[in-house]
């Protein structure tokens, strides 16, 4: 059974100032160690893991922002649970999102469209799921 | 120049096709839906893919959809690679009904999963 980890507890500001802070390099590794290296390809907009792991040693991403914009919503959702629940997140047919997944809205769609309804559907994930709520 | 408004890989709505290797195979990861928009970039990724005497490795387990164009490209990859080609299908979804009713579930070497793919 794979290892479940639990993350520092950040709240949605925090989050982005966490990842604006970083180098590109470091996005990289901590997406594709949140996410494994296919799904980065598929946000990223590669069709090679060989891509990122070419970012991960240093080659600048053609898609820098919205490889940064997704570490900060899956740092996000990792307040709320482990790696498999960020993944099933960026994975799954979101009703909030007109049944789309958010790895292919981040693929396919500029990040200037789609930054607003990730963030909300994000949002709105935490206030359903917070661990306040569990009581 | 990047250009955040086009993405740059090839790509059609609602699929995507990522190339990975192991060190026994290498593998195609398939998102969304593939059909006669998207077959003939289905195709391609495969054909990029493959290396003689490699076993290739063709992942649906998140691949929502496929008609009669992947399929062919599939039966075409078939012809070209014989059992070095494997899928990997989730039990009892919606691929694996298709490949039932089409009788190919016997034709293509089938792993639920990823893992049991590669040692195939």
């Amino acid at each position: 059974m794979a290892d479940v980890e639990h993350f520092e507890v950040r709240s949605d500001i925090s989050a982005h100032d966490h990842v604006m802070g970083m180098p590109i390099v470091a996005v990289v590794s901590e997406l594709v160690d949140l996410l494994g290296a296919t799904t980065v390809a598929v946000i990223g907009g590669v069709t090679e893991t060989r891509a990122v792991q070419q970012w991960a040693n240093g080659r600048e991403p053609q898609r820098a922002h919205t490889l940064r914009f997704a570490l900060q919503i899956a740092t996000m959702i990792a307040t709320l649970g482990d790696k498999h629940v960020i993944r099933a997140w960026f994975h799954g047919s979101n009703p909030r999102l007109e049944d789309r997944t958010p790895m292919m809205m981040l693929r396919e769609r500029p990040l200037t469209e789609v930054q607003g309804p990730l963030i909300a559907a994000v949002r709105a994930f935490a206030a359903r799921n917070s661990p306040r709520d569990h009581s | 120049m990047k250009n955040e408004s086009e993405p740059y890989a090839v790509g059609s709505a609602g699929s995507a096709f990522v190339h990975d290797k192991v060190p026994s195979a290498d593998i195609v990861h398939v998102f969304g839906d593939v059909d006669l928009s998207t077959s003939q970039e289905f195709e391609n990724a495969l054909t990029r893919a493959s290396r003689a005497g490699s076993p290739l490795i063709i992942d649906l387990s998140e691949c929502r959809f496929i008609d009669s164009s992947a399929i062919a490209v599939m039966i075409r990859t078939h012809e070209r690679l014989g059992s070095d080609l494997r899928l990997v299908v989730p039990d009892a979804g919606n691929i694996a009904r298709v490949l039932s009713i089409c009788k190919l579930d016997d034709v293509f070497v089938i792993a639920p999963d990823l893992e049991a793919a590669v040692v195939a």
